[in-house]
């Protein structure tokens, strides 16, 4: 009887593999249960890591193509002032051109009843729907039927509160203007779209919001096919050196750069969590083993062959890995959601970057292919058992149990790998800190081949003990530990991994916030009130002052205001910040983030005027040093810099740029705000200083006005919201692992009741039992612990070093004792407390399971 | 002289539905310098009578005592102390501390009770060569052979100078010349120390080694010798 | 005329702590189709290990063993398999493993599945054999962990008749206190062995287990030696033919 559904596998039918299983899913239910979960939670670890990786470029790139469609050029704007719109006419009469579409994109806010959103502004024509991008089909609107008002994303409707038809303000400019809410936008079918921090409108309303009639910041262009290259070269004419011409996706890479130090360090944690997801699996698995063994000599005693036994092996494998890791998809995918959904606020400040997560397949092939790997490689461990020359019953005959027992000289020679490996990081990333991510997963690996040795040191070390103090349940404690088998060093090894990611990560981010907070102190400390447009930004929203200058000025207590300039400029790959300092600021560099020159000759030379400081990034990609020129390219043509001085990046990770104000009003031809530093008389309160400044400037909703205290608390909540996923994964992790060591140590406990048993005879009352399980645990676990530790602090040196060295963030290294024994504690506290249970039922366990019968 | 009385012991297990009599009933003494065997098949109740023994289960009627001490009136304290000190066990498992030096095994019971294991060690020695293992006390479990390992075992179980010997099949993983010397050394032990020492087998080899046997079926001592037990010792 | 099963000089050695000790040691014999021998031997004294030599369950450090004239350490491991699944059928009272939950005519079905039968086919295959041992359908369907010793005995049987094999190899099959459970084994094993011509290797500690049997061998210290059926003891010379016992036929 043949059947394909049926067939036959090293001549065993599927449906005999699926029985095989069934019962022994119906038998060890428990078992199996804790080895699902272990996997599922190990993928899930991998999968939301992987996600929160992914999902800053996933949305914002979709959204780039929803809007460019097909065009594949684009004339982009230097400054937020855009360039004249006779320009798109002229680019459209170009030969070789098939479409071009205006778009105007200026950040502004909505204000709706429930809040306020800083977006970014789209205006558009009708011509944008040639391109097809945009979902217009989708929309209904053939040629955009609206008049007026504002299309707006689900997402941000609900966070203002907006309504379809209802009245929303939107603040531009420095001024507040009313519209109506013409269309709320949904994920399906819109995608991304329904959840990008943006806003449609007409290009005529955007003009005139943002009190720029007339001019442009983009055109789409869709040039006809094979006239890529003539189609960029006249538009570069057209140019005329005055406004970019660059692919119509460019902002992508802009994106990708300003996105790079977040996704490299990301992925070390994400390598982290995929070694800890596979230890526990692999844990979760090895648990598993002695009753398989017994099961698969069973089978072989009744004439099943070990090509048989293997098919039978990697079945089971196959379908718990699937099933488990597939649950753990699902639980990856909702932990993103629930914790790491959070986009950076700086991000937004600067690209329109949704909360839409993408989950791409090849994110779920990784975490599935890590589980279902770590579940067959366990899995197969009973497989040993097949080796020729081995009875075929030998596990029936076989006493030990409990996991392989490493051979006695192995935990020497793999502390002297764990040595010999950490030299070489060492010299590696001294000598190339880009090496530093993958130095950072070869340490990990460092601490785990340290753990063995250390498992025999301690065992020395209690009997050096237990010879001199009497102790009944140290030498129980010796005998467990002097045994070192590959479960005891998994064990350790997940508690090691978590902590030393914990560490290392957690230690590297408060550098990092550290290094931040100064800076933006220093980079504030410049003005005791700041005019700005409010919103979550760098200072980079230029507004129509509209004699708001002079009227502060004449504004009782106000010593001085001062016009502030700056935004953003693309400069190759990279969305510079530019700071453009009036002349009064005492110190337009912020002192502690001066990496190359002379503090008080670089303000000179910057107050002179042709002169700038730039991050080191932007430095050593184009090769600058004290003193060497460079250009940027400005809305006036390119415009030659000397370099006075070499910072940080600034808190920007693609660079910054620090001029004169005087420079930038010239080459970028405005003299609008960004905005304005007020300083007071002496003896004036702030508070009384702002209510003079508010009275002078009247009611202009688009301006707020802070204190320096106000607006430095801002820029700490910003950089520490853009962290946040950062100590979000940290934590999961560490409970993640405490609980899988806790589970994992209450079987190992279990499955030695027996032994536990027998010393009741001899006299053991439970209590000292389950001290002994107790210190047991805590040894294991203050091994897995203080490897972590260890290896953490490094990591955490090497990290800060790299952030310093190779992205330009501003992150003196600084050790926090309190927080790795903050870590400690708590992962310790989760897994003593879940331990202590079955500790003690074992420890309870009565002592005819030490008898025969 | 120290002895172990059972009388009239009564001790059944319900497991569900029936009720098992482990122990229906039973009256033994075994006085000091005595080397006894109870012998029956599995199921006959030799492990519950070794367990009321041990005072890790009371009765249900009747009693157990040792040295006029009735177990199942002490303590839970008094008891886990009644079987540090005074009862020495040995299993058919052995139940030896893997990875741990035959010496440091044998110390287990001293640790126990309060001793340093350098002091345990200097009481453990002398035990480790009485049962001829003098020459290898720093060998662990698994570079000794069986019966080496049950006189770990043995050496444990009489470190701290028990007042009773008590043996759960301690043959069962022995082959039969091993298992003789075993017996053989555990009955020399009782005689010299005049201490009572009670063995459960089933094992009729066994049986031949020590001063008295007594049969046990279905929780009752059997009167008369087994058919099987009288062909052989015939 | 090929012995079914022979020995030639087999020795095995185990390692016993830091020693190694002799379990047998050149041990020569042959057995016959349709012959049934039983070995006597206390415990460790090696009867096992002789037996499980003649399943091929573990392979000799010396010597050879042959089955049907085939050397069995020189086959492939999946013919040694095929040997386990097919012709000879080993089964051993202390190995008894009980999946808790599975039912009878499923512990003995699975264990036909390594010969391609699907999970139908294989449970028409145990009840028929669950019948010739007098389990009845009702039992059949019951959870393996209920079983008493004596049904556990007579499932285990059933496993081992079910692939139809020349040689059944029992390794102490019976651990029953009750003697009239042993001896409705005893007959049980017989009836079956006798109607499929199934060549019979049995050993036990008792003497008692092993009557009947038509050739009676005793093993201490790693040798075989001969037992007649009353007990008496004579040594083994040279290599021991058991032949079948053909007077009854």
């Amino acid at each position: 009887m043949k059947s394909p559904l049926n067939p036959p596998i090293a001549g065993v039918r599927l449906s005999m593999l699926a029985h095989l299983y069934w019962i022994r899913l119906r038998s060890h239910v428990v078992q199996e249960l804790l080895a699902g979960s272990g996997i599922a939670v190990g993928v899930a670890l991998v999968l939301g890591v992987l996600v929160a990786n992914a999902s800053l470029t996933g949305s914002a790139g979709e959204l780039v193509h929803q809007l460019v469609g097909s065009a594949r050029l684009q004339l982009a704007a230097r400054s937020q002032d855009g360039f004249e719109e006779r320009l798109l006419d002229s680019s459209r009469r170009l030969p070789g051109v098939a479409a071009a579409a205006p778009v105007l994109r200026e950040d502004i806010a909505v204000v709706g009843p429930h809040g306020r959103q800083s977006v970014q502004l789209l205006g558009v024509t009708t011509a944008v729907v040639r391109l097809g991008g945009f979902a217009t089909r989708e929309l209904g609107l053939g040629g955009f039927r609206f008049t007026g008002g504002l299309i707006l994303p689900a997402s941000v409707a609900s966070a203002v509160g907006a309504e379809l038809g209802g009245r929303v303000t939107v603040l531009a400019f420095g001024s507040a203007h009313t519209t109506t809410v013409a269309a709320v936008v949904k994920s399906p079918p819109f995608g991304v779209l329904a959840s990008s921090p943006v806003a449609v409108t007409l290009l005529s309303s955007a003009q005139r919001m943002s009190g720029l009639p007339g001019r442009l910041t983009q055109v789409l262009i869709e040039p006809q096919q094979g006239a890529d290259s003539t189609v960029a070269a006249e538009l570069r004419t057209l140019a005329a050196g005055r406004v970019s011409v660059a692919s119509a996706d460019q902002e992508l890479s802009l994106l990708d750069e300003a996105v790079k130090p977040n996704d490299e360090s990301t992925s070390l944690f994400a390598a982290i969590s995929v070694m800890v997801g596979f230890l526990l699996a692999l844990n979760a698995m090895l648990l598993t083993v002695p009753e398989r063994r017994r099961f698969v000599a069973d089978l072989r005693l009744q004439g099943y062959d070990w090509r048989q036994i293997i098919a039978l092996l990697t079945f089971q494998a196959a379908v718990l890995g699937v099933v488990a890791s597939a649950v753990g998809v699902v639980a990856g995918d909702m932990l993103s959601h629930a914790f790491l959904h959070r986009i950076p606020a700086y991000l937004t400040t600067a690209f329109p970057v949704g909360t839409q997560q993408t989950l791409h397949i090849g994110t779920i092939l990784i975490a599935v292919g890590c589980g279902v790997l770590a579940t067959m490689l366990a899995s197969l461990s009973p497989a040993l058992d097949l080796r020729p020359g081995r009875p075929t019953d030998a596990v029936l005959r076989d006493r030990s149990g409990g996991g392989e027992v490493l051979a006695h000289r192995t935990p020497l020679r793999l502390a002297l790998l764990s040595t010999a490996l950490l030299v070489l990081i060492t010299a590696a990333v001294l000598l190339a800190p880009g090496l530093t991510i993958v130095g950072g997963m070869a340490l990990a690996l460092a601490a785990l081949l340290a753990i063995p040795s250390l498992f025999a040191c301690v065992a020395r070390a209690l009997r050096w003990v237990g010879e001199r103090v009497p102790s009944s349940s140290l030498i129980v404690v010796v005998s467990e530990l002097r045994a070192v088998t590959t479960r005891s060093v998994a064990l350790a090894g997940i508690a090691a991994l978590a902590v030393y990611g914990s560490v290392a990560i957690g230690g590297a981010r408060a550098d990092l916030l550290r290094g931040l907070d100064a800076n933006f102190a220093e980079y504030l400390d410049t003005a005791q009130l700041w005019v700005t447009t409010g919103g979550n930004d760098l200072t980079t929203n230029a507004f129509n002052a509209e004699g708001a200058t002079t009227a502060i000025a004449r504004a009782s207590g106000v010593a001085s205001v001062r016009v502030y300039q700056g935004g953003f400029l693309d400069v190759g790959p990279r969305r510079m910040w530019i700071i453009a300092r009036p002349p009064g600021d005492a110190s337009p560099i912020p002192a502690s983030q001066l990496l190359h020159g002379n503090l008080e000759h670089a303000t000179r030379l910057l107050h002179e005027g042709g002169w700038a400081a730039v991050s080191q990034g932007f430095a050593a990609e184009h090769h600058l040093a004290l003193g060497s020129s460079f250009t940027l390219p400005t809305p006036s043509g390119d415009a030659r810099f000397g370099v006075a001085a070499i910072t940080t990046n600034l808190g920007w990770s693609p660079g910054a740029v620090i001029m004169s104000s005087l420079d930038y009003s010239r080459l970028w031809q405005t003299t609008q705000p960004s905005a304005l530093e007020v300083n007071l008389r002496p003896g004036i309160s702030e508070a009384a200083g702002r209510r003079a400044v508010l009275r002078a400037i009247g009611r202009r909703p688009g301006l707020g006005i802070q204190t320096f205290g106000e607006r430095r608390a801002q820029y700490a909540a910003d950089s520490r919201q853009g962290l946040y996923a950062l100590s979000e994964i940290a934590t999961l992790l560490l409970i993640a692992a405490a609980l899988a060591v806790a589970s994992a140590l209450s079987a190992a406990i279990w499955q030695r009741r027996a032994r536990l048993a027998s010393l009741k005879i001899h006299g053991y009352d439970t209590a000292q039992l389950w001290r002994a399980l107790l210190l047991e645990s805590i040894i294991v676990l203050g091994i897995g612990c203080a490897v972590g530790a260890v290896a953490g602090l490094y990591g955490h040196a090497l990290a800060s070093r790299w952030l310093r060295l190779q992205t330009g963030f501003p992150a003196p290294f600084q050790i926090e004792l309190g927080r790795v024994v903050l870590t400690l504690a708590l992962l310790a506290a989760i897994a003593l407390a879940v331990i202590a249970l079955p500790g003690l039922a074992a420890a309870r366990a009565p002592a005819r399971a030490s008898l025969q019968e | 002289m120290s002895a172990l009385e059972l009388r009239e012991v009564v001790k059944h297990y319900s497991s569900g539905i029936e009720t098992v009599k482990a122990v229906d009933g039973i009256s033994l003494t075994v006085t000091g310098g005595e080397f006894v065997a109870l012998y029956g098949p599995s199921g006959s109740g030799k492990t519950t009578l070794l367990m009321l023994a041990a005072g890790l289960v009371t009765p249900d009627s009747g009693s157990v005592s040792f040295d006029g001490r009735v177990l199942g009136e002490l303590s839970e304290r008094d008891s886990a102390l009644y079987r540090r000190r005074d009862v020495g066990f040995i299993f058919q498992a052995f139940h030896l501390m893997p990875h741990t030096s035959a010496l440091d095994n044998a110390t287990i019971k001293l640790t126990g009770d309060g001793c340093t294991l350098r002091e345990g060690r200097r009481r453990a020695l002398p035990w480790l060569e009485r049962v001829g293992l003098g020459a290898r006390v720093e060998h662990t479990p698994e570079q000794l052979s069986m019966g080496e390992r049950q006189r770990i075992a043995i050496a444990r179980a009489l470190a701290n100078e028990p007042r009773l010997l008590l043996a759960d099949e301690p043959t069962g993983n022995l082959d039969s010349k091993r298992g003789r010397e075993i017996l053989e050394l555990m009955r020399d032990i009782c005689h010299e120390r005049g201490i009572p020492g009670l063995l459960v087998t089933h094992d009729l080899d066994a049986t031949t080694l020590v001063d008295r046997v007594h049969t046990l079926r279905d929780g009752h001592m059997a009167d008369g010798m087994d058919p099987e037990l009288a062909a052989t010792s015939s | 005329m090929t012995p079914l099963l022979s020995f030639l000089n087999v020795s095995k050695r185990y390692p016993d702590g830091g020693r190694e000790i002799a379990v047998l040691d050149r041990v020569s014999l042959d057995i016959e189709t349709g012959a049934s021998v039983g070995i006597r031997g206390a415990r460790r004294s090696g009867k096992s290990t002789l037996l499980r030599l003649a399943a091929g369950i573990t392979l000799p450090d010396s010597g050879t063993v042959c089955f049907a004239g085939r050397d069995i350490a020189r086959m492939a491991g999946s013919e040694r398999g095929r040997l386990l699944r097919g012709e000879i059928a080993f089964m051993c009272a202390a190995d008894w493993r009980a999946t808790p939950g599975e039912s009878v005519v499923d512990h003995v079905a699975t264990s036909l599945g390594s010969e391609g039968l699907t999970m139908r086919e294989a449970r028409r295959r145990a009840m028929r054999v669950l019948d010739r041992v007098e389990i009845g359908a009702a039992c059949a369907g019951e959870p393996t962990t209920s079983l008493s010793l004596d049904e556990r005995a007579r499932v285990m049987l059933a496993r081992a008749l079910a692939r139809e094999p020349r040689l059944l190899i029992l390794d102490e099959p019976v651990l029953l206190p009750n003697l009239s459970e042993r001896d409705g084994f005893n007959v049980l094993l017989r009836g079956a062995a006798s109607e499929r011509n199934i060549t019979l290797l049995m050993s036990s500690e008792e003497m008692a287990a092993l009557q009947g049997l038509t050739v009676m061998m005793s093993i201490a210290d790693g040798e075989l030696v001969s037992t007649e059926p009353q007990g008496v003891v004579v040594p083994l010379p040279g290599r021991w033919r058991a032949g079948a016992e053909r007077s009854g036929q």
